[in-house]
């Protein structure tokens, strides 16, 4: 296959359905994955990529994401400069390929598997080879777009973390993925697809960081579905730091049995347009889903987040916390909507989105919607668009705090009510420091 | 409690026990003779009701421009409310009471047709009238009698049929309709500017204060029927309006189609109030019947330091399909928007506003009270604009909602769509059901349980109900006890 033909011009579906061919077909000798692919690339052909007359992508222009050229990369032997040494296990991704040089593989107990799709799909043994077949694509909405198709279709590699009932992963299991332009024709594309398989009364944590090299274009479709079975508990960190020209479209879906406990952070710091569609199906009694999110807007970084809460039985509850700082000629977007069945009675809901405009170039478009069904509920939604609170600015001045720094330290504050709901200590350092950096610069002595 | 509220609060019981069985009180036919269109709809029709109008040319020419614009247009489908697929062939764009000439006094009225209105209790009679209220009503698709005329061509207010407005003020005509509402807004604002047949006209000169509430009753009677009717109010510099609107439809197994377009426009310092308690036949439990009621309200604060708000109570109609909006166009100016809707049995509403900040210092107020009950869906849908230029814009959003019954929804869409950042919105929104400490502790009190939701339902709306005028208040709160019977329990 030439190089050329092998370029995908974004905006023709047949580009991608043609292109299809080319990939490796890894994965195919599973009937059931090959038929999920060939549907996908089939639902595709019909919905092509979204544009702005769809209602769920009218605020998100896709145009520059469009007019680029891909091309699906083979396997690279780059080492990238952002990865730091660890003692946690760590899985590396480098263009959507998996690096077994790069990553750290530990023994994490006798009923923790945590390898690559890749891999996993070709393993002989029987019971990680069914866990698959009965969990993927599982969890994806029927409403779906074009990327998410996509990613079906396309997806050959990725993590696959299953603990079978009761087991406790202790350690925080970290996941890297990192991007970087090849050639000059095209720009590269990456379809990465997780699965994480959470059996009864088990526990893990899971950082997904996902990154650039500065300044390269390229485009990232990364989908993780989320299985979290009776009373396990899954807490689920997204880090988006991709380059500042990078497209990013994500989405993490998930589904939930009785008394299970998810989080799902969502932290947006990079890339130039990205998108992310969170969705959680609350299937058992007692269940809760928490998720929350920060967005960092800066030059014309455009962050569109959709979330998705669907109330399907009695007793559960969600929490739903979303913050946007947005500067210079930044964009961003929410859509949170919560469902409650007909059945789903004494669901407690709640949902937060709180928009704070920096630059008078900046702009925040919120949707928060209520669907509900059932009558014996307590559901709230608030969304706020807003400058800093005058009070507080006065009460800092009155300190003798310049003007410059009291809003520094209190749109860090801001973001702070975000960052402190993180669990893990290492990130939530990490992320306080990045933040700091970002809006204290020059405060050092403040801090 | 004291005996006197407690034999108060049986009495109303007892009216409530009443009214449980009473159907659609609205809901009969008046039998007068009508002059009513066949079934259809091409340009031939389009320029038969021009005709019976008596039309000037230009507005002729306004119409068939609608009208060919509205061929290729197609029906929305975004609101989140279901119901079998209108078919425009099926309905008469055009039915009047027959033999009509020009009236001079009421005496000269069908007196069948003040039979009707005196049935649905609306203060025809001048003598009756409580106090200062002018009625233009209007019967299927043309106004019957307009009141009060004299009293406020004193004042220099102009107040009549749009009809006759298009004769006697052709000038403002031709500079105000569709000055707000494009023709091509939407397919139902397209259809209307096509076959209106009537509805009222306001004028308030420079400076005036409107000496008394205007008012406007719509029924359709006959059979089939659609009606659109167009709604044009303009408040010049300085001045005051407060407007009131009532409808009420027969009961009958078909559906029928309802189409109004209103525009108001607030000068320079004016400030317009507008307010609908729309009752028209909601259906039988069954969801058999009812009116469909798809209507584009909007106004624009066009000078500095104007206001428009609008309140409205809807319990009627099988379908809503509303949303009252305001262009805040001049600094400092002011938007506001109260809403009760009520859906029981089958019912769905689909209603909200759109508040666009486009001046200096504006600010909006959205409060929005949905009650369901049975199988009623009730949706806010709603968006707040604020562009870039909008400096210091504020908006205030409150959509409360209130689930009675376990097979009923409440869904709230709100939109924000933000650009400048000197603005502050907050919007709230909260769904509950009548809580159980509430009941408990009014039922301790002696109340039943009837009167104690009653009395929830109306502290629940309480917020909305002030901003009526004082007789309207009192309506829609009983007729919200009324819509709920059966609700509760």
């Amino acid at each position: 296959m030439s190089a050329k033909a092998m370029t995908i011009v974004a905006d023709e579906a047949d580009s991608w359905v043609d292109n299809y061919q080319s990939i490796s077909p890894a994965g195919n000798h599973l009937p059931w994955l090959q038929a999920q692919r060939e549907n996908a690339l089939k639902r595709f052909a019909q919905l092509g990529l979204p544009g702005i007359r769809d209602e769920q992508w009218r605020y998100t222009n896709l145009r520059a994401l469009k007019s680029n050229a891909y091309s699906v990369s083979a396997p690279s032997s780059l080492i990238p400069s952002q990865l730091e040494e660890t003692d946690q296990p760590r899985l590396v991704f480098v263009n959507g390929h998996f690096r077994s040089d790069l990553s750290e593989l530990k023994e994490l107990g006798p009923k923790v598997s945590l390898l690559n799709l890749a891999t996993a799909l070709t393993d002989e043994s029987s019971d990680l080879a069914d866990n698959i077949a009965n969990y993927f694509g599982k969890s994806l909405p029927q409403e779906t777009h074009g990327f998410s198709v996509l990613n079906t279709a396309y997806a050959r590699d990725g993590y696959v973390l299953v603990l079978e009932p009761g087991a406790v992963c202790e350690q925080v299991i970290e996941i890297c993925y990192f991007n970087h332009g090849e050639s000059q024709e095209a720009n590269t594309v990456s379809h990465i697809r997780n699965l994480i398989i959470a059996k009864a009364n088990s526990q893990c944590t899971i950082v997904e960081r996902h990154m650039g090299d500065d300044g390269s274009v390229y485009l990232s479709n990364a989908i993780t579905e989320i299985h979290a079975h009776e009373n396990a508990h899954v807490d689920h960190y997204k880090l988006l730091r991709e380059s500042d020209n990078a497209f990013h479209i994500g989405g993490v879906y998930i589904n939930q049995d009785s008394s299970s406990h998810v989080k799902n952070h969502n932290i947006a710091l990079g890339g130039l347009v990205s998108r992310n569609d969170i969705y959680c199906n609350l299937n058992g009694q007692g269940a809760h889903i928490e998720m929350n999110g920060l967005v960092l807007g800066k030059n014309r970084q455009h962050v569109d987040n959709h979330t998705e809460v669907h109330h399907v039985v009695p007793n559960c509850t969600s929490d739903e916390y979303y913050k946007t700082i947005l500067d210079d000629h930044s964009r961003s977007v929410f859509r949170g909507r919560i469902i409650v069945a007909e059945d789903a009675q004494l669901t407690n809901a709640d949902q937060q989105n709180n928009n704070l405009i920096l630059s008078p170039h900046a702009e925040a478009d919120s949707k928060p919607q209520l669907e509900i069904y059932a009558d014996d509920v307590k559901c709230s939604h608030g969304a706020t668009v807003g400058q800093l609170d005058a009070k507080s600015m006065f009460y800092l001045r009155s300190r003798g705090i310049d003007a410059e720094s009291a809003r520094a330290l209190l749109t860090f504050a801001f973001a702070n009510e975000v960052i402190d709901r993180i669990k893990v200590d290492a990130v939530r350092t990490e992320l306080t420091q990045t933040i700091a950096g970002q809006l204290l610069a020059g405060l050092e002595d403040l801090v | 409690m004291s005996e006197a509220l407690e034999q108060e609060l049986n009495e109303k019981n007892r009216d409530l026990k009443d009214l449980v069985k009473r159907e659609y009180k609205e809901g009969f036919v008046t039998d007068v003779e009508s002059d009513t269109f066949e079934p259809g709809l091409n340009e031939d029709v389009v320029r038969r009701i021009s005709a019976k109008k008596n039309e000037p040319e230009f507005m002729l020419e306004y119409r068939l421009k609608a009208f060919r614009r509205w061929q290729k247009m197609k029906e929305p489908d975004w609101a989140h409310i279901d119901y079998p697929k209108i078919d425009f062939q099926k309905i008469a764009y055009y039915s009047a009471p027959k033999e009509m000439p020009k009236l001079d006094s009421l005496d000269q009225v069908d007196p069948k047709i003040l039979e009707t209105y005196e049935k649905l209790g609306i203060p025809l009679y001048e003598q009756k009238l409580l106090a200062n209220v002018a009625v233009d009503a209007v019967f299927d698709s043309v106004s019957v009698r307009t009141t009060f005329r004299e009293t406020l061509s004193e004042a220099g207010v102009i107040f009549m049929p749009i009809s006759e407005a298009v004769h006697e003020h052709p000038e403002l005509i031709k500079k105000y309709l569709s000055s707000v509402v494009p023709v091509q807004d939407n397919y139902y604002t397209a259809l209307n500017s096509a076959v209106f047949s009537d509805g009222s006209f306001v004028y308030i000169p420079p400076g005036v204060r409107c000496p008394m509430e205007l008012s406007t009753y719509f029924r359709i009677n006959e059979m089939n029927t659609g009606q659109f009717e167009r709604t044009l109010i303009i408040a010049d510099e300085g001045a005051y309006v407060s407007y009131l609107e009532g409808c009420t439809a027969p009961q009958r197994d078909e559906n029928q189609l309802h189409a109004a377009v209103v525009e108001l426009v607030a000068h320079k310092d004016a400030e317009i109030k507008y307010s609908t308690v729309q009752n028209w036949y909601p259906g039988d439990e069954n969801g058999k019947g009812g009116i469909f009621n798809f209507v584009t309200k909007r106004g624009v604060c066009k000078g500095d330091n104007s206001k428009i708000s609008w309140t409205q109570v809807e319990t009627g109609s099988a379908i809503t399909w509303k949303y009252p909006s305001v262009v805040l166009q001049g600094d400092n100016s002011v938007g506001e928007f109260y809403s009760v809707a009520l859906t029981h049995n089958k019912q769905q509403a689909d209603t909200g506003t759109k508040m666009i900040h486009m001046g200096k210092n504006t600010s909006s107020t959205i409060i929005s009270k949905g009650i369901s009950a049975g199988h009623g869906q009730n949706t806010y849908r709603g968006l707040v604009k604020i562009l870039k230029g909008a400096d210091n814009a504020r908006n205030f959003s409150q959509c409360d909602s209130l689930l009675m019954g376990d097979r009923c929804g409440a869904h709230t869409f709100p939109y924000m769509e933000v650009q400048n950042p000197s603005a502050n919105l907050e919007h709230e929104a909260t769904t509950s059901k009548i809580s159980e400490d509430q009941l408990f502790y009014l039922k301790q009190r002696g109340l039943s349980e009837e009167a104690a939701v009653s009395m929830i339902v109306n502290g629940f709306c309480k917020e909305v109900f002030r901003e009526l005028p004082m007789e309207f208040a009192v309506e829609a709160q009983k007729l919200l006890d009324i819509s709920l019977e059966g609700a509760v329990g």
